[in-house]
């Protein structure tokens, strides 16, 4: 390798590397939100939580974002070893996933609650709709980036020497998925 | 390369394995103890390690190397 291809190698990286920490802060302070979220819920509480939660549906959701992350780490691992298809393939996959918890929160589980007792206005549901509503907040924007990242991996944007925006898209999923591991077990088995 | 993918899809798999294996285990206690925090904190975590090491790569903030593209 010439001097020249050698620095440019090492700008190349000295960016990924400025870019991955960028990412990193971010996630690290978007996670005191959550945390917050997380601490209020027990002081507020304790281990106290009502019985009308509907478990199954809270194991299959929580099953569905396992499974989306799955998708998102073989859409990158796919473009990192130059599958396109596989990217793709694995990206809808994986903004469908988001789209079912989605639906699976906003469109059943909070429409359930109420009939349980648990009101936004009141008692446990204040930090039930506080969290699972930020935390959909998170899928619903982590949602609109993976489409992004699909659009423009369809018109050929990535290949395996250059793929930040797939890797920051799903390293930002994971992070929801990773919100969902705590948020889980506070709200629905503790 | 195709043999780093099929590496890359193992672990994948693995992973996912591990994360289904807990969340079944975290049911479990949850319906089966009186005071079950302090073990759905343990597997609360490891399932974030899981996650954290192996999907978001976060070794990388601190590896020269790894992950360069």
């Amino acid at each position: 390798m010439t001097t020249h291809a050698s620095h440019a190698a090492h700008a190349i990286y000295d960016r990924l590397a400025i870019n991955r920490m960028g990412l990193w802060l971010f996630i690290a302070s978007d996670s005191l939100v959550f945390l917050i979220l997380l601490v209020t819920r027990f002081a507020l509480f304790g281990t106290d939580r009502p019985e009308g939660l509907n478990q199954t549906l809270g194991l299959v959701l929580t099953s569905v974002l396992l499974v989306s992350s799955l998708t998102a780490y073989r859409a990158e691992a796919s473009i990192a070893t130059g599958d396109r298809k596989g990217l793709l393939r694995n990206l809808l996959l994986t903004i469908v996933f988001g789209l079912m918890f989605l639906l699976g929160v906003v469109g059943l589980e909070w429409r359930e609650a109420p009939h349980a007792g648990i009101v936004p206005q009141e008692g446990f549901g204040i930090a039930f709709f506080s969290m699972t509503g930020m935390h959909a907040f998170h899928v619903a924007t982590g949602v609109i980036l993976l489409a992004l990242v699909y659009l423009n991996a369809r018109r050929g944007a990535y290949s395996p020497n250059s793929y930040w925006g797939v890797e920051a898209a799903v390293k930002y999923w994971h992070f929801v998925d990773v919100v969902w591991v705590f948020f889980y077990p506070a709200l629905y088995l503790i | 390369m195709e043999a780093l993918r099929a590496k890359k899809m193992r672990l994948g798999w693995l992973v996912g394995g591990g994360l289904a294996v807990l969340t079944v285990l975290e049911f479990i206690v949850a319906i089966s103890m009186a005071e079950p925090l302090a073990p759905l904190a343990i597997i609360a975590v490891l399932k974030a390690w899981l996650i954290l090491q192996y999907f978001m790569h976060i070794s990388q903030l601190w590896s020269e190397e790894e992950g360069g593209h």
